[in-house]
C-alpha cells in the first residue's frame, strides 16, 4: 500500500507542478491519506 | 422568520470541541428548527457522546478509520472505495450549507468532497490550497490557528459562523446542584502542559478536605489516568479523608459520567472535554489553565464559570513550544488554589477580598482569577475579578473584541473600560502608535489599489504601469511585515489582515482590485475602532491615576 501511495503522491505533485487542477480521486486520496496521519 | 436547508457541521477533534460545536447548533436548531443538521465526526470521539450529540443534531456520520483500514486489508484501492461509500452516504447529498468547525488539513479536504452550496469555514481549493472565504472562518484561520491572541470564545465563533443573531435564549439559567458542598474533580489532561503534577493534586487535596469536612469529592477521569489518580489517592495523608472521596476513575462511560456530575454541585479541573462535559451538566465550575490553554476561546461555556491563569509572561503557549521548566505550573501555587476551591465550593462564590486575607500576595500576585460569562451581547467575555488592574494583554484583547464586534457584525459591546497601571499605560501608548502606522499602510493601499482601477479603466490602460501599482501594493503588504516586527502586539490584526487578503473575492484584475481597495478599507476602520477605544482606555486611566495621586499627597 505504501509504495502504491508514494506512487499516486508523485502524480498529484506533477499534476500540480504544471499547474494542473486537482480532481475528486486527488481530493480522496489526499483526505484518505490525512485521515491516517491523524492522532487519537 | 424560519429557514429550511441541509446543514453539515465537520468537527472531526476531541470531545470538547464536539461539545462546543454541539452548543452552537443547539442555538441554531433553536432559531430555525426546520434546519436539518448532520454532524461528521470521528467514531473514536462522538460515539461515547451519543447520548448528548444526538439531542442537537439530526444525524451523525461517523468516521472509524480502524474499520476502513481493516477491511481495506492492506489494499490502498479498498481503503480509497471505504472513502468513497462515505462520501456518497445520501446524508452527504443535496448539502445547502456546509460547515468546517475543525480547520485540520482532513477536515479541509473532507469539505472539497462534499458538494454543497455554501461552503463554510476551510477548505482545499483546486490547486490545493486552503480557501476560506466567510469573515468568521477567516478569524479563526488567523487569530485561532495562529494564536493566542483572538479574543472570542469558540462557541460565540461558531455561532457566528452559523449567522446567529439572537443570543437572548441561551440557556444561561441552568444551574444545577444535585448534592451541595459535592465537588467533581478532575484534575487531569490530554497534555502534561496542561496538567499540574499529581503532588500538587495532592497538597490541594489534603488542604482542601482538612478545612472542610462538610465537602465530598468525587474524582474523575479515563481509563489511561488511573495510574496518575493512583498517585494521588494513595498517598497516607490523603488516606486519612478517605471517607470524603469517590474514586470513579477509568470506571464510568461519559454518560455515567455525565448522571455522575448530576449528583454534584460544583466542577474543579483542568481544560478538559469533562469541563465542558461539566457544564452541560449545569455545574459551576473553575478551570485551571495551563500551558497551552487559551481561557477566552475555550473555558466551559455557560454561566457559574471561573477560570485561574498563571500571570506567566508565556502564557499561553504553543504546543510545540519546547519547555522543560513549567514556569506558569509553578505560577499557580497549591495554597491559592486550595484556598479558592474552598471559597468556590463552601461558599458558591470566589471573593477576592476574602482571598487576600487568607492567601500571602506571594501566591495571589501571581495568578489572575476571571468569571467567564456574557455581556450585554450575549456574547461570552472574562472578567477579571482579581486586583482591578488589567495587564496589557488582557486590555488590548478585550479592545480588540469591541472593534471586531462592532466591525464585524455591528453590535456595540459594552465591558468597561480597563484600569490599567503606569507601565501598561505606556505599553497601551506605543501599541497605538503601532495602529496609527498601520492605519496610515493601509490608506495607502486603498490609494494604490484604486490607482489599479483607475488605470484599467482608460481606453489604453498601460500595464507597465498597472505592474508598478501592483508593486507598490505588494511593497505595503511588506511594510505590514516590518511593521509586526516592531510592535509584535498588532500580530491578530495583521494576521486577520493576511487571512483575509490571501482570500480576496473575484478572478480577473479588476474584480480583485476591488476586493483588495475594500480590504485595506475594513482593515484601515478597524484601526480607527482601535485607536479611539485605547485613547478612551489611556484617558480614562490617567484620569483616575491624577485623582489616586491627590488624594495620595492630600493624605501626606
Amino acid at each position: 500500500m505504501k509504495d502504491e501511495v508514494v506512487e499516486r503522491l508523485k502524480k498529484i505533485e506533477e499534476k500540480l507542478s504544471q499547474g494542473q487542477t486537482l480532481e475528486n480521486k486527488d481530493f480522496l486520496l489526499l483526505f484518505g491519506l490525512s485521515l491516517l496521519k491523524d492522532k487519537n | 422568520m424560519s429557514v429550511k436547508g441541509k446543514f453539515v457541521v465537520i468537527q472531526m477533534n476531541r470531545i470538547g470541541d464536539l461539545i462546543q460545536s454541539s452548543q452552537a447548533a443547539l442555538d441554531l436548531k433553536a432559531q430555525h428548527p426546520d434546519i436539518s443538521i448532520t454532524l461528521v465526526a470521528r467514531r473514536e470521539f462522538a460515539a461515547p457522546l451519543s447520548f448528548l450529540l444526538e439531542k442537537r443534531f439530526d444525524h451523525i456520520l461517523l468516521i472509524d478509520k480502524e474499520e476502513m483500514l481493516k477491511t481495506a486489508d492492506d489494499s490502498l484501492e479498498n481503503y480509497l472505495e471505504s472513502l468513497e461509500a462515505l462520501i456518497a452516504n445520501p446524508r452527504l447529498e443535496g448539502i445547502d450549507v456546509a460547515i468546517n468547525q475543525s480547520f485540520c488539513q482532513t477536515s479541509n479536504y473532507l469539505m472539497s468532497l462534499i458538494q454543497a452550496k455554501h461552503r463554510l469555514g476551510s477548505y482545499v481549493g483546486l490547486n490545493n490550497a486552503v480557501v476560506v472565504k466567510d469573515q468568521w472562518s477567516q478569524l479563526i484561520q488567523s487569530m485561532v490557528m495562529g494564536g493566542p491572541d483572538c479574543p472570542f470564545h469558540l462557541v460565540d465563533i461558531y455561532k457566528n459562523q452559523f449567522g446567529i443573531k439572537e443570543r437572548a435564549i441561551w440557556k444561561d439559567a441552568s444551574r444545577h446542584i444535585g448534592t451541595p458542598r459535592t465537588l467533581a474533580l478532575h484534575p487531569f489532561a490530554s497534555q502534561d502542559k496542561k496538567k499540574w503534577k499529581a503532588q500538587k493534586w495532592t497538597e490541594v487535596l489534603i488542604k482542601v478536605l482538612k478545612s472542610s469536612p462538610s465537602f465530598k469529592v468525587k474524582l474523575f477521569g479515563a481509563p489511561n489516568e488511573k495510574e496518575f489518580a493512583a498517585q494521588i489517592l494513595d498517598n497516607p495523608s490523603v488516606q486519612k479523608y478517605g471517607s470524603q472521596i469517590e474514586n470513579h476513575v477509568g470506571k464510568l462511560n461519559l454518560e455515567q459520567v455525565f448522571n455522575e456530575f448530576k449528583k454534584c454541585s460544583h466542577f474543579v479541573g483542568h481544560d478538559s472535554g469533562l469541563g465542558h462535559l461539566a457544564k452541560e451538566a449545569g455545574l459551576a465550575s473553575l478551570t485551571i489553565s495551563l500551558g497551552t490553554v487559551r481561557p477566552i476561546e475555550t473555558s466551559p461555556y455557560g454561566i457559574n464559570t471561573f477560570v485561574l491563569a498563571p500571570k506567566t509572561k508565556c502564557f499561553p503557549c504553543f504546543p510545540d513550544t519546547q519547555c522543560n521548566f513549567f514556569q506558569c505550573h509553578a505560577d499557580l501555587s497549591y495554597q491559592a488554589v486550595a484556598e479558592i476551591i474552598i471559597g468556590f465550593v463552601g461558599e458558591d462564590d470566589i471573593n477576592y477580598a476574602d482571598l487576600k486575607k487568607k492567601v500571602s500576595p506571594f501566591h495571589l500576585d501571581s495568578l489572575s482569577i476571571y468569571r467567564f460569562g456574557p455581556t450585554n451581547t450575549g456574547w461570552y467575555a472574562l472578567e477579571n475579578i482579581g486586583d482591578g488592574v488589567s495587564s496589557t494583554k488582557e486590555t488590548f484583547r478585550d479592545i480588540l473584541k469591541v472593534a471586531l464586534t462592532y466591525k464585524m457584525e455591528e453590535i456595540e459591546e459594552n465591558l468597561s473600560l480597563p484600569q490599567v497601571n503606569e507601565s501598561g499605560f505606556r505599553e497601551l501608548q506605543k501599541i497605538n502608535e503601532g495602529i496609527e502606522q498601520l492605519y496610515q499602510l493601509c490608506e495607502f493601499g486603498k490609494k494604490y489599489s484604486k490607482d489599479v482601477l483607475v488605470e484599467i479603466s482608460k481606453e489604453a490602460p498601460r500595464i507597465e504601469e498597472v505592474k508598478r501599482l501592483g508593486d507598490k501594493v505588494q511593497e505595503v503588504d511588506q511594510l505590514m511585515d516590518l511593521l509586526l516586527k516592531a510592535y509584535p502586539e498588532l500580530k491578530p490584526v495583521t494576521d486577520f489582515y493576511k487571512v483575509v487578503k490571501a482570500n480576496l473575492h473575484g478572478d480577473n484584475i479588476v474584480d480583485i482590485s476591488e476586493s483588495s481597495y475594500l480590504v485595506y478599507n475594513d482593515n484601515a476602520v478597524l484601526c480607527s475602532l482601535i485607536y479611539e477605544l485605547i485613547n478612551k482606555t489611556l484617558a480614562a486611566s490617567e484620569g483616575s491615576q491624577k485623582k489616586s495621586k491627590n488624594t495620595k499627597e492630600g493624605n501626606a
